[in-house]
């Protein structure tokens, strides 16, 4: 095992990815620290790390969110490395710099390259100047909404209105016209306020149903850059992903396209001097045309999709990256192997895709060659409502892209979570979708097929489905035979209160 | 004559009937029987609110769970779930139906504006609330033309799923 500088990772996350990282240092010979909220006591990274510092209420900008609780945190257990994970503080620049300065080793890209990319509007200039290609749209912040209004009137609508700072779905509207661009500036502006504390927002057009597909980026501090090919997440609904495949079946075919992408992608990280694990993201659209979206320097929630297809263990690089390693292989000695999804298991309405947090009374998780699974959760915890309401990431490889849908969609059937509403039955409908299976499918696949995938008054009058029925004799069943139960009060409410 | 009506999300109303050898007959109301179905569940709980179904019928053997909560029954199994009010499954055999559903939350949540008032008329389509519920603020779209009887609610309120947002009656 390789001689490291640092010995102990304090992991500044929680649920799936928290416990990612705590793998990845196990298997380097590093001890692990989780850190948690009132929520997280009983949650698995909690009970896998070595040392679990507890850091204070559920809500996460009194816990995850708080700088000097994780400092504290890593003082207390001696942490000399910290992973961010994805979300909270991990695209934090001061944060980043705070690490450095306490003499902990951030597991990321510098703080530089953090500032840069988390400014949108900055990003975009910096991908210009590298060459890569961008959407037309405001060159700084909004002043006015008559601003935005002559703005978007001269690019043409739809247009998307989105915050600076924002990320993650959040902060961000389409418009289709003047009225719709009016109505939704000052609830984008007051998100953008509210989750990032910047109010400036941006307009760019707004490629109506694009397919979104980006490239994972590894960089180490030596100057080597590679990419690990695309990953196509164009399932997706509210502007957050929820199934994603690699390589991108959009691009089947089109190898010239792929290379474009990948070197347009690696000449925008060198430029910017990036090191770490990053994504390039771009939207493309039907003639396959690619512009820049924006880069996440951080860990990506689909990256396991990306290690099925080329076996290299991304988190693992990452920490070896900070540890002054070079990386471990070259371009040349990546290659694209088979085909590889990851569905997002949600505590959701399958027909609304509203969140429905609530108790995992039981967990049953698929198995069998080639699936991955990556919980958050285990049976008898209630999802927290403060958190996202996802409960794993369930992946499946296959030496094509129908032998891992087909494995996929065995792997879904064998799932189940007794307590609260999932997104499974969505997620078995869009694995059987036409449109999905013949790998042509836009940002647009959800509401286009909606019909389809979601809405239960489109569903075919009687029984819809064989297992559907058997549910509702057990329902049956089990009414019938309520008196011998145990009482049924409703003794149950989130986080106890 | 059913014992037992159950109405889906989908909108489908199964008529059940016990039988007298305890089988269950099933059909789609006002279709021929879908099936007559001898189950034998093995229930087992889990907890005072989570009981696991073992169900038996013909050559399957499947696995379930019904989650209580109120009066709301989440059915899983392996490949999916339901969710149904236990005011769904109904004695007898009459459903009401057309009547104007009243605007509820599905979440627990908290409102950031209310877009209209009492007396209103709503068309399909039209924003009624804005709600934030998991970080993201969600306007709740009217779905039938209606009049606005009552707003229950007023900008700044804490809500739990299930509360009733506003009430609607017919638009003269």
């Amino acid at each position: 095992m390789k001689k490291l500088p640092f010995k102990k990772v304090l992991i500044a996350n929680r649920g799936e990815i928290a416990l990612r990282v705590i793998r990845a240092a196990k298997e380097l010979g590093l001890a692990t620290v989780a850190v948690y909220s009132d929520a997280d006591r009983d949650s698995p990274h909690v009970l896998l790390a070595d040392e679990a510092v507890h850091i204070g209420p559920a809500e996460a900008r009194l816990s995850y969110l708080v700088p000097e609780k994780i400092f504290a945190a890593c003082a207390a257990t001696g942490a000399d490395a910290l992973h961010p994970g994805f979300g909270f503080l991990s695209e934090n620049a001061e944060f980043a710099r705070a690490c450095a300065k306490a003499k902990i080793t951030f597991i990321g890209p510098t703080p530089d390259a953090i500032d840069l990319m988390g400014d949108k509007l900055r990003a975009r200039s910096a991908m210009k100047a590298a060459g890569v290609p961008t959407v037309p749209g405001s060159e700084g912040a909004l002043k006015s909404l008559a601003e935005a209004k002559q703005l978007a009137a001269e690019i043409g609508f739809p247009v998307i209105l989105k915050a600076a700072a924002g990320g993650g779905g959040k902060g961000m509207r389409v418009a289709n016209s003047a009225a719709e661009l009016e109505s939704f500036y000052e609830s984008v502006k007051r998100e953008a306020q509210n989750y990032f504390n910047d109010d400036a927002v941006f307009l760019e057009r707004y490629a109506k149903n694009p397919h979104h597909i980006e490239v994972q980026i590894l960089a180490d501090s030596h100057g080597n850059v590679c990419h690990l090919f695309e990953r196509e997440c164009s399932v997706q609904r509210r502007h957050q992903k929820v199934v994603e495949e690699a390589p991108a079946p959009f691009l089947h075919g089109h190898d010239e396209v792929r290379e474009a992408l990948f070197q347009v992608a690696v000449q925008g990280a060198k430029r910017i001097g990036y090191v770490n694990a990053g994504t390039m993201e771009f939207v493309m659209d039907g003639d396959r045309n690619f512009y820049f979206l924006e880069m996440n320097t951080r860990i990506q929630v689909e990256h396991p999709v990306t290690e099925m297809i080329t076996g290299i263990d991304i988190v693992k690089e990452q920490i070896l990256i900070a540890a002054g390693e070079k990386l471990s292989f070259t371009q040349a000695d990546l290659r694209v192997n088979g085909s590889a999804i990851e569905c997002r298991l949600y505590a959701e309405n399958p027909h609304t895709f509203l969140p429905s947090p609530g108790p995992v009374k039981e967990l049953v998780f698929p198995g069998g060659p080639f699936v991955r699974v990556d919980a958050a959760m285990h049976s008898g915890q209630v999802i927290p409502l403060e958190y996202d309401p996802m409960i794993a990431k369930l992946c499946a490889w296959g030496r094509n892209r129908e032998e891992s849908l087909n494995r996929m969609a065995r792997a879904l059937a064998e799932t189940g979570v007794a307590g609260c509403l999932t997104n499974l039955a969505f997620l078995r409908r869009c694995l059987s979708n036409e449109i999905f299976r013949r790998g042509d499918y836009t940002t647009g696949f959800i509401k286009e097929n909606e019909a389809n995938l979601a809405d239960p008054k489109s569903l075919p009058p009687g029984i819809t489905s064989e297992q559907e029925f058997q549910a509702l004799l057990a329902l049956l069943a089990s009414a019938e035979s309520r008196t011998t139960l145990p009482s049924q009060s409703a003794n149950w409410s989130p986080n106890g209160r | 004559m059913a014992d037992r009506n159950l109405v889906l999300p989908s909108g489908v109303t199964y008529e059940v009937r016990k039988c007298g050898d305890g089988s269950l007959e099933v059909r789609v109301q006002g279709k021929k029987p879908a099936g007559s179905v001898a189950v034998k569940p093995e229930i087992s709980a889990i907890d005072s609110t989570t009981k696991r179904i073992h169900l038996s019928h013909g050559n399957t053997r499947k696995l379930f769970w019904v989650y209580t909560r109120g009066s709301k029954r989440v059915l899983s199994w392996p490949g999916g779930s339901l969710e149904l009010e236990a005011s769904d499954l109904t004695e007898g055999s009459a459903v009401a139906s057309g009547a104007l559903k009243p605007l509820k939350l599905t979440m627990p949540g908290k409102v950031l504006s209310v877009k209209v008032k009492e007396g209103d008329i709503v068309e399909p389509g039209q924003g009624l609330v804005i709600v934030e519920a998991m970080k993201m603020e969600n306007l709740l779209l009217n779905e039938r033309k209606a009049k606005v009887v009552k707003v229950h609610v007023k900008e700044g309120d804490r809500l739990e799923s299930g509360s009733v947002l506003i009430t609607f009656g017919a638009a003269e």
